[in-house]
């Protein structure tokens, strides 16, 4: 017979919504039966794996006109300066404000829309946004293979420092060196990478019916450099398919350009200025075939002299990475 | 250091099949979505550091999962929680397949057939993460009448999960 205050206490621990008496009472009655932390195991099992099922399904809200708790992506503001406000909101504008014009005009010169009607994007929702609070570091292992891991170069979660104050939050991410551990041939790494693998196979029915974006966005900054260093930094989409991310010939950071179903590439100079953090984004429509998205964020130095290639980076960082997708029902 | 390497692959592979529960034991023992994500990401890390010292021949679910206790510990430490003496029982206590790929395909079924209104209310929480007292305010309610959908929804959805897997057995 399962207690129902028992079983109250255990729901509103998952929807972490105790009283800090409760909380004590909870956690006292966990520590002395193990009936009720089996009864935990039960009443969790749902509120665990349900956001896998939910993705998994695919399926979306009616009359939607809610952001994901999870931030989504802020339009550029003048001057590159960056917002703090986030957070839960309420959006009554239409999903095409939302876009912003830019994006709008690249959409439009990308696609022959069929006459009845321009495309309505839907609100987008997000896959991902890190801005490296929690002080988890990326793992050092080049490209990932895994899905929903930051993997790369090798790189430190910092907080303030050199001039560079984090754009959001007070941890920013620190990018090292062009290389990693065991990389096979380190020699003439240039570009510090860091990357994540996303894994869209459920939306595969949606890819094919609609016209699925990817929007990655992230801000990078670099304390004061000597005038003629020059660094550039970029934001990269790829879709791949399953059998090129098994394959390790092509999926290889040399050779995944040539066997990507589609890529999008934003590359844009830093400035020389620690108290301004420069936006990089770019969006690419999602083709039919697509099962996984891989987000690439890089930053290199930009050869003011030709013979020069840095493999190390004194003083660069990169902060609050926003991943997103969003559809155009007709 | 080829064997190491390899090694090292396979224990990967391993945190690749048990990814599903490990995703769901670290949503459960977080207080939100993004430390969750946090937490399999360093839970990740440290498997990678420590494979040599994990034998292939044992149980990985268990020894991940114990990895990922440690990574909870030290994130609550770090916020200053200070009561974690249940965590040790309570993880010790969870079953081997609690949250298994079987399970995850059957309440993906079940969240299908749940009635409209109960999905909209699942979906909110679980894909656009919004907590309960979000979920209130965008559908003018109760904060209260949130969290008894929510568990009403759920433990619904735990009964229908647990009917197929018994419709199944005894077939």
């Amino acid at each position: 017979m399962n207690d129902p205050y028992v079983d109250r206490l255990i729901q509103s621990y998952l929807d972490d919504s105790l009283t800090e008496q409760e909380l004590v009472e909870f956690e006292s009655i966990l520590l002395q039966s193990e009936s009720v932390r089996l009864r935990f195991w039960e009443l969790a099992e749902v509120h665990g794996l349900a956001p896998q099922a939910v993705a998994a399904l695919g399926l979306k809200l009616e009359n939607d006109v809610v952001t994901p708790a999870r931030r989504l992506p802020a339009p550029p503001s003048a001057g590159n300066l960056w917002s703090r406000k986030f957070s839960f909101m309420l959006l009554r504008q239409s999903g095409l404000t939302l876009a912003g014009g830019v994006l709008l005009g690249a959409l439009i010169s990308a696609f022959a829309w069929p006459v009845r009607g321009m495309p309505e994007m839907s609100t987008p929702t997000s896959l991902t946004t890190e801005s490296f609070e929690s002080g988890a570091s990326p793992a050092v292992a080049g490209m990932p293979t895994i899905a929903d891991l930051w993997s790369g170069d090798f790189s430190e979660v910092v907080g303030t420092q050199q001039g560079v104050v984090p754009a959001d939050g007070e941890k920013m991410l620190q990018i090292l060196r062009a290389d990693y551990d065991g990389k096979p041939t380190p020699e003439g790494s240039y570009c510090g990478d860091l990357y994540r693998l996303i894994d869209v196979r459920s939306l595969r029915e949606q890819l094919a019916k609609q016209g699925t974006i990817a929007h990655a966005s992230a801000l990078f900054d670099m304390s004061t450099q000597p005038a003629a260093e020059e660094y550039r930094y970029s934001v990269r989409i790829l879709a791949l398919t399953t059998d090129l991310i098994a394959n390790p010939q092509q999926f290889d950071p040399l050779m995944i350009d040539e066997y990507a179903l589609a890529t999008a590439r934003q590359n844009v100079r830093l400035d020389n200025n620690p108290q301004t953090w420069e936006l990089a984004q770019c969006e690419l429509r999602l083709p039919a075939q697509t099962d996984f998205i891989l987000i690439h964020l890089g930053v290199s130095y930009g050869y003011a002299e030709d013979d020069i290639r840095r493999i190390t980076f004194p003083s660069h960082y990169v902060d609050d990475i926003q991943i997103s997708l969003s559809n155009y029902a007709h | 250091m080829n064997e190491l390497t390899n090694h090292t692959l396979r224990v990967q592979q391993l945190f690749v099949q048990y990814q599903s529960q490990l995703k769901a034991f670290a949503l459960v023992l977080s207080p939100n979505f993004v430390q969750a994500d946090d937490l399999m990401q360093e839970t990740f890390l440290t498997i990678t550091a420590k494979a040599h010292e994990f034998d292939l021949e044992s149980n990985f679910l268990a020894w991940s999962r114990t990895i990922l206790r440690f990574k909870v510990l030290e994130a609550r430490r770090a916020a200053g929680v200070k009561t974690v003496d249940y965590l040790d029982s309570l993880v010790a206590s969870c079953p081997d397949q609690w949250a298994n790929e079987e399970r995850l395909h059957k309440l993906t079924e079940c969240i299908q057939n749940l009635a409209p209104k109960s999905r909209e209310i699942i979906l909110l929480r679980y894909q656009r993460e919004h907590s309960p007292s979000q979920i209130a305010e965008m559908l003018s309610r109760t904060v209260n009448s949130i969290n008894v959908a929510l568990s009403k929804a759920r433990l619904a959805l735990r009964d229908c999960m647990d009917r197929q897997l018994q419709t199944e057995s005894s077939q």
